[in-house]
């Protein structure tokens, strides 16, 4: 079996085309877990240490200046460890304020420790509750 | 006979508490004490791992960049913005340190001997292969990247 040289040099070009095409990275940016609000971040800031407290949950770590809070607390139905990572981003001129959350839970699997899982709830119940509270002020 | 039954029975016993011994890491412990006390690696430890430069950025904008990358792969235990470091339990667990300068370089170091056992330190229980850490900081700096110049790349298109 011969093959015409036109389709023999299509074949040739698209093989160097798919051998040469850039290694682009995977992502999965930019993040939609997030919710806008039209509050200061300082109001917006004391709001969602408000919602640590009321969640029964644990500071890990809270870094103002990054508007970073990080904190965990056990879920009542799985009775799992969860670890909520925060992050609020400020926007002054228009006075409002972006909140990311991202929460991951503990496994038992051994070196794994942590996973993303059935974070709908967990978003949901959080941001009801910060809405509540900043609603409240 | 009886005595027999009784010393594999012994036997039998002996080796299921020693094969059930907790493998307890350091990792382990810092999550039962939930990081309270875990302080962060030093800035010239952090140095020793993989490095990436970020031209035409400010400090912040990659700082932000780097929170919003670490929190997609883990939690976030420590966070400081004044030294410029942060940690996140991955697997393994990784330091970034933001430097600020001309040019924004990132460092990444993976903390792997956190996987060491508290009553065995010489044991580590998760091997990684030696490249790991390269891997695993190519990886994250090509997010890094997406994100950091995600809205700079096109900004003559709105002109």
């Amino acid at each position: 079996m011969c093959i015409s040289k036109p389709y023999f040099l299509i074949i040739v070009i698209f093989l160097i085309v798919i051998g040469c095409s850039p290694n682009i990275p995977k992502s999965n940016y930019p993040l939609q877990m997030k919710r806008s609000f039209h509050a200061s971040f300082d109001n917006t800031w004391n709001a969602v240490l408000e919602t640590v407290k009321k969640s029964e949950g644990t500071i890990i770590t809270e870094d103002k200046s990054s508007g970073l809070i990080v904190y965990s607390f056990t879920d009542r139905k799985s009775k799992s460890q969860v670890y909520m990572n925060v992050y609020l981003k400020n926007y002054p001129t228009t006075n409002i304020t972006e909140v990311y959350l991202i929460p991951w839970v503990k496994t038992n699997y051994s070196g794994y420790y942590l996973e993303r899982g059935y974070y709908l709830e967990i978003d949901r119940d959080f941001f009801t509750l910060l809405e509540k509270i900043l609603g409240g002020e | 006979m009886h005595r027999k039954i009784l010393i594999l029975a012994i036997f039998f016993i002996m080796s299921v508490l020693f094969g059930c011994a907790s493998k307890k890491t350091e990792l382990d412990q810092l999550f039962e004490k939930n990081f309270k006390g875990f302080e962060m690696p030093e800035v010239r430890w952090i140095k020793e791992g993989v490095s990436r430069s970020f031209p035409y950025v400010t400090f912040d904008e990659v700082w932000d960049a780097t929170i919003l990358v670490l929190m997609q792969r883990g939690a976030i235990v420590r966070s400081s913005k004044n030294t410029g470091r942060i940690v996140a339990i991955t697997r393994p667990p990784i330091v970034i340190f933001v430097e600020r300068g001309e040019v924004v370089t990132v460092y990444l170091n993976c903390m792997k001997h956190l996987y060491r056992r508290v009553d065995k330190p010489e044991e580590v229980i998760v091997q990684f292969k030696p490249n790991a850490a390269k891997i695993i900081a190519e990886d994250f700096f090509d997010k890094l990247a997406t994100q950091v110049y995600a809205k700079k790349k096109w900004k003559w298109l709105k002109r």
